[in-house]
């Protein structure tokens, strides 16, 4: 059982991700958007953190390239799950050390191995 | 399944929404505004519905979101204007996107041809040249080499510079690797030398070989290290690889699956109206609301020639303002639910880092409040639900030990209580401890003794600014953010908060709000020459002052006896810190309930009678003043400053405890 932060704006979205994390065992905590999420990571310490891109107040890569500068984001594998393909954005998202790219949407049993994998 | 329908149900309604949101912005930018904000509202929006779209299977709706995705991303990049061209396109592309929306959720009709049409208008504004890839492929950048049937399959695994930043680990890359069937491991590359060591940096590349591996797992595998690595060996798909979905349906291309019967129709229709147009009523009805407190002044000043037809006519208008305001407040009022909704969430979050087991039970979701109130209300609300499970509820072990039940249990409440709305937060917990509060207090030297202090006084004390304390700082209610935060936001939505706690049973907090932050049912005093406005809800009566029931204790301060018991009596100039006593103690007063200080009264010269104010904020005109909530403009044009007496009191008690321990310390 891992603790999983889930980061998405979309309420349907953010809940199908939860479900499945819970079905998977994991403790999940949620946030709407990157400012959320930061502040969800001090608080909760998640072990993995999985992150819409597109969202308001802060995007996934703001979100990630802050956190990354804490010392309790340093270590924490963060993912990005989007529809976006662009290649300058996955450029970005190496820059400031995303763990990994993903795209949406998403098959529960991949996500669910990933956290495994990773963490 | 169903609850993926519930998803899909929620996703629809989403989507109004962001169909909403999406067709503001576009009246935006029609109007001239072509902002960076506008335009990432616009490509947020149109985002979010292909995400959801391409998650439930809907082709149609998916690609379509998908070319009005790439035109919105070329206004972002700068590679396309908003002209009059491309304008007319995205507003019809706006009106297509919600046709297609309501066609997947009730199977509406769908122009086909008017789709085609649009499609190939979005496509004529940027290249488009293909189906969304996104949301078929999954990246395969860097897997290549196919495969024979029962080869070995070497991957070569070279870690780029980021990977350990990127918060890899190889260690657990190689385990995961066994997992799915690693047979050897070789690995090339050398330490360097540890002067140029650098521990964030992986300095081996490995020839990672598959006996027998079934490609679509090791592509599955390795296409999240993507980011941070380059891999070579890991067989391509023959066909995208198409992700296996729990909610897809079988569609054919043009024609949308459909969510089953019974969705479509039944739901309410509702007008988004923009919050400010609504406000612009409600000022309008504020001002409407003075100049017929105006008129009606005219008209009881003693004067000839007046018609009584006249008297009558206003009265009706009275009449019909009020309701019209109350109407008008009825639009921004909506249920506390959008706030309590959240707490279970938070609630359960919590539950996890603090290791408490706690139920929340919520009730009166449908109290029906100002917007403005609700916004305002879920961070108080929230710091309220950490402290209580922070220090209110024990530890699951300690609940047994003390014969509880292992889960601890919160209730929220709202209801209405004339005119605001109380919301109540009861956690069964051990309660507060009064004598560590006491400590405290007195360490801090927020309390000049303990003396006297009731139970009540000391649970209270928690609300001082400065009461939090290092030694109970923990991961969750600490970070130096004490009650008193609460209360301020509480008080600066004209509300309060009360505590209420019995050892070993529980606490209970309660937080009285106005039900609108816009208008106020205020009694008009008149103290020397100025008028005051003191909130109606807080006034519990007018005491008629004679010699035989005010006494003057030796240290001035007057006492008012009403019926068998002494309530402080207070001036203004007293209450303002002013030390001219230029008004003299009138012939009467006001017993005024501050909730936190219990009742207390307040010499006035008149009363001159109760109605509906309009709150003006001083903020915008002047600048905040402690004590006045507010000014008003009276029926005669006068401004009138609005009390808040309890913020008041505690101000003066403030000023009593400073100059008694300042006196403490000369002495």
């Amino acid at each position: 059982m891992k603790r999983v932060l889930a980061v998405d704006d979309t309420r349907s979205m953010l809940g199908m991700l939860v479900e499945c994390l819970e079905d998977g065992g994991h403790t999940v905590f949620s946030a709407n958007d990157g400012v959320e999420a930061l502040s969800a990571l001090s608080e909760h310490r998640p072990e993995i953190v999985i992150t819409d891109l597109n969202m308001p107040n802060m995007t996934g890569l703001e979100f990630i390239e802050a956190a990354r500068q804490r010392p309790e984001g340093q270590l924490v594998p963060m993912l990005l799950l989007t529809t976006e393909t662009a290649q300058e954005l996955k450029d970005e998202a190496r820059r400031i050390h995303a763990t990994g790219w993903l795209c949406k949407p998403f098959d529960p049993d991949q996500i669910l191995g990933l956290v495994d994998q990773l963490t | 399944m169903d609850q993926d329908e519930d998803y899909k149900e929620l996703f629809f309604t989403e989507c109004d929404e962001l169909l909403a949101e999406l067709q503001d912005h576009l009246t935006l930018m029609s109007g001239g505004e072509h902002g960076r904000d506008i335009v990432d509202a616009i490509f947020r929006a149109v985002h979010s519905v292909k995400g959801g779209a391409a998650a439930f299977g809907l082709d149609a709706l998916t690609g379509f979101a998908h070319r009005f995705e790439a035109v919105m991303d070329a206004c972002r990049a700068g590679r396309l204007d908003v002209d009059d061209t491309t304008l007319p396109i995205l507003f019809r592309a706006s009106d297509m996107m919600q046709e297609l929306v309501e066609h997947s959720r009730s199977d509406a009709p769908l122009r086909d041809d008017i789709l085609q049409q649009i499609t190939r208008s979005l496509d004529g504004l940027v290249s488009m040249d293909s189906e969304p890839s996104a949301v078929v492929a999954a990246d395969t950048t860097g897997l290549t080499q196919p495969a024979a049937d029962g080869e070995p399959i070497v991957v070569t695994f070279c870690p780029e510079p980021n990977f350990l930043a990127c918060a890899h680990d190889p260690l657990r890359m190689l385990r995961g690797a066994a997992r799915i069937g690693l047979t050897e491991v070789r690995v090339a590359g050398d330490l360097p030398p540890l002067e140029d060591l650098d521990p964030m940096v992986c300095p081996w590349i490995w020839h990672l070989t598959f006996a027998q591996a079934e490609p679509s797992i090791l592509r599955d595998f390795f296409s999240i290290y993507d980011l941070s690595a380059r891999i070579d060996g890991v067989p391509k798909a023959d066909a995208p690889a198409t992700r296996a979905l729990r909610t897809s349906q079988a569609s054919d291309a043009g024609r949308v699956s459909t969510t089953g019967g019974g969705t479509g129709g039944g739901y309410v229709k509702s007008l988004r109206v923009p919050l400010d147009r609504i406000d612009r009523i409600v000022n309008l009805v504020g001002e409407i609301v003075i100049t017929q407190a105006a008129v009606a002044q005219v008209l009881s000043q003693p004067r000839h020639g007046v018609e009584d037809t006249l008297a009558h006519s206003i009265e009706a208008l009275s009449r019909q303002v009020r309701e019209m305001q109350d109407s008008v407040m009825a639009i921004r009022a909506q249920p506390i639910k959008s706030a309590f909704s959240r707490m279970p969430r938070i609630v359960r979050d919590l539950s996890a880092t603090l290791e408490r087991e706690v139920r929340i039970e919520v009730s009166g979701e449908e109290t029906e409040v100002d917007t403005s109130v609700i916004e305002e209300l879920i961070e108080p609300l929230t710091h309220m639900i950490r402290n209580a499970m922070d220090h209110g509820i024990e530890p699951p072990d300690e609940r047994l030990a003390a014969g509880k039940a292992r889960d601890g249990l919160l209730r929220l409440t709202a209801q209405h209580r004339g005119e605001r709305v109380l919301i109540t937060l009861e956690d069964d917990g051990r309660g507060l401890n009064r004598d560590r509060i006491v400590d405290v207090a007195l360490q801090r030297g927020l309390i000049p003794s303990a003396d006297g202090l009731t139970a009540e006084d000391i649970d209270n004390l928690i609300f001082l600014p400065g009461f939090s304390t290092a030694s109970e700082v923990s991961n969750v209610s600490g970070r130096g953010v004490g009650m008193d935060v609460v209360r301020r936001k509480i008080q600066a939505l004209g509300g309060r908060c009360l505590i209420h706690s019995t050892p070993g049973q529980g606490t209970r907090f309660q937080v009285a709000l106005p039900l609108t932050l816009a208008v106020l049912e205020g009694m008009i005093v008149e103290v020397g020459q100025e008028r005051y406005v003191v909130p109606l809800s807080t006034v519990i009566e007018a005491v008629q002052l004679r010699d035989g029931n005010v006494e003057r204790l030796h240290n001035g301060q007057f006492l008012v006896a009403r019926r068998g018991e002494y309530l402080p009596v207070y001036s203004l100039a007293d209450l303002f810190g002013s030390r001219e006593q230029t008004s003299a103690r009138g012939d009467m007063a006001i017993v005024v309930d501050t909730e936190t200080d219990g009742q207390i009264a307040l010499f006035v010269d008149a009363l001159i009678g109760q109605r509906q104010v309009v709150l003006k904020g001083l903020e915008e005109n002047y600048r905040a003043i402690a004590g006045v909530s507010g000014a008003t403009i009276l029926g005669d044009g006068r401004v009138a400053l609005i009390l808040d007496i309890p913020s008041l009191i505690e101000r003066r008690k403030l000023r009593f405890k400073h100059q008694s321990k300042h006196r403490q310390e000369t002495a």
